[in-house]
C-alpha cells in the first residue's frame, strides 16, 4: 500500500502523536519504506508568522512551548516526552520527505500524481485542495476532533466542552466541502476531572494517530466502511474568541462538564 | 387583538400618504393635528419597515390589509429610488415572506452584492444584517440552493469580518475610524439576523453566538431598563448612553429579546419588562414617552440638549476609550425629550408584538391610562 502523509511547518513539527504514528507505522508487517512519503505544505516563513498570529503573540508562544505535548504537574501528561523533529524521525525510519510551499502547487501535485498513493493521511490540519483529494484511490483520511456530523469546523474541542457534548475523534475521507466527507471511524476521547484543554487536545491527537493506524490496517484488510453525511445533520462552528474561550476554561476549571470518565476507570 | 397593536396601527394610519404609498420619515403631533414629512430616502426605508410590521399583523389576523398589493404599488411608485443595500435586504424579507412576484428580482440584486467582497466591506452593520434577514427568508421560502449559498456566504462574512469574537460585539463598519464604536440599533439587527439564520437553517453555531450575544447585551441594560446607544467594541464598554430611544425600549430590543426568551436565555423576560416600563415614566426624567392624550403617540427619545450632538458624542466616546472608562448618566438638566415620532416605530411594534400573547401588561397598555381603543372598523387602510 502506497501512503502519503501530509504535515506542515516542518521546523515546528515535533508533535508526539506524529512521532508515535510514524514509529508504529514502521512496525506494520505490510510496511514498505519506499511506499511511504512524508509531504510538507506550508513551509515558508510567512506560514510560521501566520500561525503565530492565528494564536496571538502570547498564545502563539505558549503553543510553541507546548508543541511536544502538554506540560505541567499533571502526571497524565508529564510523562509525555518531547518528540523528535518529524523529518529527522522519518529519515531514521528510511521514509522520504518532500517539502512544498503549498499542497496545491503544480510541483506538489505532479509529485503526488507520480507517487500514486493509495491513500493519504492528513496529519497537518491544513486545507487540502480538491485537486489533491482526487489523487489517492481511497481518498485523504483526516482526524476531526469532535463528534461528526454534529460539530463541524474549527475549535471543535472547545465547542464540545462549551456545548457539553462528548469529545470524539472522527476520521473522515476529506471532501471538497469542509468536514462533509464520509465518516470512516469514530472514537470517544475520555475527559477526566481536572483536565485542561491541552490535556484533552493531547488525547485527541493520540486518538487520531491510533485511528489512522487502524484505518490503514482496515484498508489493507479491505474492511473500510464509509458513512456519508448530510449537511442538515450538523452545523459548522468557527474559531472562538476570548469571551467564549474563558467560559470553556471556567467550565473545565470548575469541573462543569457532563461527560467525565473516572481517571481510574481504565479508559484513560 | 391587543390594545398596543390597535393603537399602533391607528397611529400608522396618521403617518401614511396613500397617494405616494409612503409612511412618514417624521411626524409631529400638535394637539390633535399630525404633520408628517415624507422626504426621501428615510421614508422609503421606514415604509419598508412598516410593510414588514403590517405583514406580521396581517398574518396574525390583527389587520386586514393587502400587503402584497401595497408592496406592488409602493415599488411601482418608488422602487427606482431604492438603492441602499440594507433597504433591498429588508425589502427582500417582505417580498419573500409575502411570496411577492418581485422576490426573485430583489434576490438577484442582493445576491450580486454578496458576490462582490469590496462592496460588501463598504456596507455597515445594519445594511449587512438586513441583507442576511432577506436572504435567509428568501432561502427558507424558496428552498433554492443558490439562495442558501448566498445566505451562508453572507453569514460567514459577518462572522469573520463584522463580529469581534473577543467581546461578542459587532463592528458598525470596517472603516478604521468607526470600527471601535457600534450602536444599539446595529446590534439589534445583527442579533435579529442571527436568530433568523439559526432558526431557518437549524444552525447551532449561529444560535450559540446569538444567545451569547444577547446575554452580553443584558449586561449593558441600565437600572431603569434603558438601552445605551453607543458602545466600544474592543473594550466592551458603554461610551454614551444617549440618545435613549423609545423604539429601542418597546420594540427593537424585543426583536432579539423575544427570540432569546423562546430559546431560554436567562434574564430575557425581566429585561423585556424593564425595557417597556421605561416608556411609562420609569426613566431618568420621570416622563411618560407613550401618551394617550389627545391621542396615542410615542415620543422619539431622551437626548442631551444642545447642538453638534454627533461630534460631541464621538469626542466623548474617544476620550472615554482612551482612559478605558464607561460612560455615566448625564445630569437631568442636560437632557430633554424629543417629541416627534417616526413611522418605523409603530411598524416595529407590529412586527415584534403581533405574534405574542405574553407580556399583557404591556400589550394591553395597562400602564397607559385613558386610552380609548380605536374601533375595529378603522383598522383597514384600504
Amino acid at each position: 500500500m502506497r501512503i502519503a502523509i501530509l504535515s506542515s511547518l516542518p521546523w515546528l513539527d515535533r508533535h508526539s502523536y506524529k512521532n508515535f504514528f510514524l514509529e508504529e507505522l514502521a512496525k506494520k508487517p505490510w510496511f514498505q519504506r519506499s511506499d511511504v512519503v512524508l509531504v510538507y505544505g506550508r513551509t515558508k516563513l510567512s506560514d510560521y508568522i501566520k500561525e503565530a498570529r492565528r494564536f496571538g503573540i502570547a498564545d502563539g508562544l505558549k503553543k510553541l512551548r507546548s508543541l511536544s505535548g502538554p506540560k505541567g504537574p499533571r502526571p497524565a501528561v508529564s510523562r509525555v516526552k518531547k518528540g523528535k523533529r518529524l523529518t529527522a524521525l522519518a529519515a531514521e525510519l528510511g521514509i522520504a520527505t518532500r517539502s512544498f510551499d503549498r499542497l496545491g502547487t503544480p510541483e506538489c501535485l505532479s509529485f503526488l500524481k507520480a507517487f500514486q498513493p493509495d491513500v493519504i493521511c492528513n496529519l497537518s490540519g491544513q486545507y487540502v485542495p480538491s485537486r489533491v483529494l482526487a489523487i489517492p484511490r481511497h481518498g485523504v483520511f483526516s482526524g476531526h476532533y469532535s463528534l461528526l456530523p454534529e460539530l463541524r469546523g474549527g475549535d471543535t474541542v472547545r465547542w464540545s466542552i462549551f456545548l457539553d457534548r462528548p469529545v470524539f475523534v472522527c476520521h473522515m475521507v476529506l471532501a471538497p466541502e469542509m468536514d462533509m466527507g464520509d465518516i470512516v471511524r469514530m472514537n470517544p476521547v475520555p475527559v477526566v476531572r481536572g483536565d485542561r484543554l491541552e490535556d484533552i487536545y493531547y488525547r485527541c491527537q493520540m486518538t487520531s494517530a491510533k485511528g489512522h493506524l487502524h484505518l490503514l490496517d482496515d484498508l489493507e484488510a479491505g474492511r473500510i466502511t464509509r458513512v456519508s453525511q448530510r449537511k442538515e445533520q450538523g452545523s459548522l462552528f468557527y474559531r472562538m474568541g476570548r469571551h467564549l474561550k474563558l467560559k470553556v476554561d471556567e467550565a473545565l476549571k470548575e469541573n462543569r462538564y457532563s461527560h467525565y470518565v473516572e481517571a481510574d476507570s481504565g479508559i484513560v | 387583538m391587543s390594545k398596543l397593536i390597535q393603537a399602533s396601527f391607528s397611529l400608522l394610519q396618521k403617518m401614511y400618504d396613500p397617494n405616494r404609498c409612503l409612511f412618514s420619515h417624521k411626524t409631529d403631533m400638535d394637539g390633535a393635528t399630525y404633520t408628517s414629512d415624507f422626504s426621501y430616502p428615510q421614508s422609503l426605508r421606514y415604509t419598508i419597515n412598516v410593510l414588514a410590521g403590517l405583514q406580521r399583523a396581517q398574518e396574525h389576523h390583527h389587520v386586514r390589509w393587502d400587503v402584497c398589493g401595497e408592496l406592488d404599488r409602493f415599488l411601482n411608485l418608488n422602487g427606482q429610488h431604492i438603492t441602499n443595500a440594507g433597504d433591498k435586504g429588508l425589502l427582500l424579507y417582505v417580498a419573500a415572506h409575502g411570496r411577492s412576484q418581485h422576490q426573485f428580482r430583489i434576490f438577484t440584486e442582493v445576491r450580486d452584492l454578496v458576490d462582490q467582497p469590496a462592496r460588501l466591506r463598504a456596507l455597515n452593520l445594519q445594511e449587512v444584517s438586513w441583507m442576511l434577514s432577506g436572504l435567509t427568508e428568501y432561502a427558507a421560502v424558496s428552498q433554492k440552493p443558490e439562495a442558501v449559498t448566498a445566505a451562508e456566504d453572507l453569514f460567514q462574512f459577518m462572522d469573520r469580518c463584522l463580529l469581534n469574537k473577543d467581546t461578542l460585539l459587532p463592528y458598525h463598519d470596517l472603516s478604521l475610524w468607526r470600527r471601535p464604536f457600534t450602536t444599539f440599533g446595529g446590534i439589534v439587527y445583527f442579533l435579529k439576523a442571527l436568530a433568523e439564520y439559526a432558526a431557518a437553517f437549524n444552525n447551532k453555531y449561529a444560535e450559540v453566538i446569538f444567545k451569547e450575544g444577547v446575554s452580553k447585551m443584558l449586561e449593558f441594560q441600565g437600572p431603569r431598563g434603558e438601552w445605551p446607544w453607543f458602545y466600544n467594541v474592543f473594550d466592551s464598554k458603554v461610551v454614551d448612553w444617549y440618545p435613549i430611544f423609545s423604539v429601542h425600549q418597546d420594540s427593537m430590543a424585543t426583536l432579539f429579546l423575544l427570540p432569546a426568551l423562546d430559546l431560554g436565555v436567562a434574564g430575557a423576560a425581566q429585561a423585556i419588562e424593564k425595557s417597556y416600563r421605561w416608556l411609562f415614566g420609569n426613566n431618568q426624567l420621570g416622563q411618560p414617552m407613550m401618551v394617550s392624550s389627545p391621542d396615542f403617540f410615542i415620543y422619539r427619545c431622551i437626548h442631551r440638549r444642545g447642538a453638534l450632538e454627533r461630534p460631541k458624542r464621538f469626542g466623548r466616546s474617544a476620550l472615554l476609550s482612551v482612559i478605558r472608562k464607561s460612560a455615566g448618566f448625564a445630569a437631568n438638566r442636560q437632557l430633554e425629550v424629543v417629541k416627534h415620532g417616526r413611522s418605523y416605530h409603530p411598524g416595529w411594534i407590529l412586527f415584534a408584538w403581533s405574534p405574542r400573547k405574553d407580556f399583557t401588561e404591556f400589550t394591553d397598555l395597562r400602564m397607559l391610562p385613558g386610552l380609548d381603543a380605536p374601533a375595529q372598523a378603522s383598522l383597514q387602510l384600504q
